[in-house]
């Protein structure tokens, strides 16, 4: 691993395995990770499916605990939920008895802050994302994808310094996904926030990312490092140049070297 | 939502299934009984079974004012209705309280649910004599009767409802840091909701059985009673009279129940309106 870092990482995995089950049952689904994610930077985590990847996650957000090594946040170490750290998962996870404004505000009504002090805060995401006509409506009345729009508002809205997504547009179609995805990015642009994405796709992965951490299947592990030099803000034609095929290949070739 | 989703949902309506109109199932219900009337009228009539086996739907009709006006005819009804609304509130409140203390504990679980899994099994009416031993003929024996009878169905449902929360949603909480409190309100006593409304539902009826068993056994007011003694003097007609009461009870517990749900339950029944589309 070459990472040349400036400043403290935000986030330092230092030997992180994770088993699950004991005995003959014994399954290491992740092993010995490595990792350092930089204040700001998009990282993704690219594999294929069974490669810990959303293990990590997990350990990353506080959600589950390393079997070994250890996680730091901010340079401390982390054993539990920070309210620092946002999760997105691949489904919206909308409650369907709360208006989608009530949704976006759930997180300041869990610290047990004022709502009233974060509704027009609430408001204004939901009209960056462009539906603020339905803060008063309620999921069932959305589609996948304004769900999924309620849902960044709501991870946003506490201003989190590391956003952990996993897979979060994985279940919408095509379409709605690479919309969502630039979103995404002028979002996090937006906040100054660090994220790091789980993705099995190869070409999402690259658009996103600052960085690719690509991995392999049992045990996951890490199999290397990509930087992903392009400017931002990045758009769709990006995907065309003959130096963002080069590097779809290059982590492809990763993947298969395994 | 962009035009294009619009117009795949518009197809999605127009489709054979959605259109085709449905009659109202009331019509089912208003068919069955003049059918049944007609079988009753006809055995009663031509004495194929005799009157005070079963009487005459005339004379079920006939006797109806007799009964209804006869003194006290309204106190035992309220004292029946406050035995069950009684009884089926503890036992509501005791099974659903219960419920959540074993979900949140799988040692707990372990240790108690196959055992009140087991007290079950137990007819609650072979109960009722040895209540109305212990706390005598008046109404908190029956108000005893009835929560028995209908806290277990409240109690597993509670229990298997809270159980129900998406990994997500939980994952979705813990990653907040939310309480065990918080996570129970916020989420597991929502998601449970549901599945806990068909708990009352069953238990309501339950309940109603439990007091009027209770007060069949031995009593000094109400509907059970009244029947009692309209037994004892081979007046079969007004009997039926009072299985028509409990009828209506029943009928009456189920439409407040279903109405509860209805509005509390909410976004389980409203009709997907999509905002999007009544918009200019």
């Amino acid at each position: 691993m070459t990472t040349t870092t400036q400043t403290a990482p935000l986030v330092r995995a230092t030997g992180v395995t994770k088993k699950f089950g004991s005995g003959d049952k014994e399954m290491v689904a992740l092993s010995g990770l490595n990792l350092e994610v930089r204040e700001g930077e998009f990282l993704s985590l690219l594999g294929p499916s069974g490669c810990g990847k959303s293990t990590a996650l997990n350990i990353m957000g506080g959600l589950l605990s390393a079997t070994e090594g250890s996680i730091t946040f901010g340079g401390k170490t982390l054993t539990e939920p920070s309210r620092q750290i946002g999760m997105m998962f691949q489904q919206a996870v909308m409650f369907p008895w709360r208006t989608t404004l009530d949704n976006v505000l759930l997180p300041v009504e869990i610290f047990g802050e004022s709502k009233k002090k974060y509704r027009a805060k609430a408001e204004e995401l939901l009209s960056m994302v462009g539906i603020s006509e339905f803060a008063g409506s309620y999921p069932w009345q959305l589609s996948g994808g304004m769900q999924q729009r309620a849902a960044l508002c709501r991870v946003l809205l506490h201003d989190p310094k590391l956003l952990l997504l996993d897979e979060p547009f994985g279940a919408l179609d095509e379409f709605t996904r690479e919309t969502m995805n630039q979103e995404l990015l002028r979002l996090q642009a937006h906040t100054k926030s660090t994220a790091v994405l789980v993705t099995h796709n190869i070409t999402e992965a690259v658009f996103m990312s600052d960085r690719v951490a690509v991995m392999s299947a049992r045990p996951g592990r890490l199999i290397g490092i990509l930087e992903i030099p392009f400017d931002r803000p990045r758009t769709p034609d990006l995907q065309t140049t003959s130096d963002f095929v080069a590097l779809v290949a290059e982590a492809r070739k990763m993947l298969e070297l395994q | 939502m962009t035009r294009t989703e619009q117009i795949a949902q518009l197809a999605i309506d127009a489709s054979p299934r959605a259109k085709r109109k449905k009659f109202s199932p009331y019509i089912l219900t208003a068919l069955i009984a003049p059918l049944i009337l007609a079988v009753w009228w006809f055995v009663t009539e031509t004495r194929i079974v005799p009157p005070i086996l079963l009487p005459t739907p005339a004379s079920v009709v006939q006797s109806f004012p007799r009964v209804v006006f006869a003194d006290g005819f309204g106190d035992q009804i309220i004292r029946t209705v406050t035995e069950i609304v009684g009884g089926f509130a503890l036992g509501a409140t005791i099974g659903f309280l219960l419920g959540m203390l074993l979900s949140s504990s799988s040692r707990l679980r372990a240790a108690y649910l196959p055992a009140l899994s087991a007290l079950e099994a137990i007819p609650t009416v072979i109960l009722a004599p040895i209540i109305i031993a212990w706390v005598g003929f008046g109404m908190e024996g029956k108000v005893m009767q009835a929560a028995l009878a209908c806290f277990y169905a409240v109690f597993i449902t509670t229990l298997s409802g809270l159980g129900l929360a998406e990994p997500n949603a939980v994952n979705l909480m813990r990653s907040l840091g939310a309480s065990r409190w918080q996570t129970m309100a916020k989420l597991r006593v929502p998601t449970a909701l549901p599945v806990i409304f068909g708990g009352l539902q069953l238990g309501a009826t339950t309940a109603i059985i439990g007091a009027i068993v209770s007060e069949f056994i031995g009593s000094v007011g109400g509907l059970g009673y009244l029947m009692i003694r309209y037994r004892g003097s081979f007046d079969t007609a007004a009997y039926w009279v009072i299985i028509f009461f409990f009828l209506v009870i029943g009928l009456v517990t189920y439409l407040l129940i279903w109405y509860a749900e209805k509005k509390i339950v909410f976004w389980r029944h409203t009709a997907i309106t999509r905002p999007d589309l009544e918009k200019p």
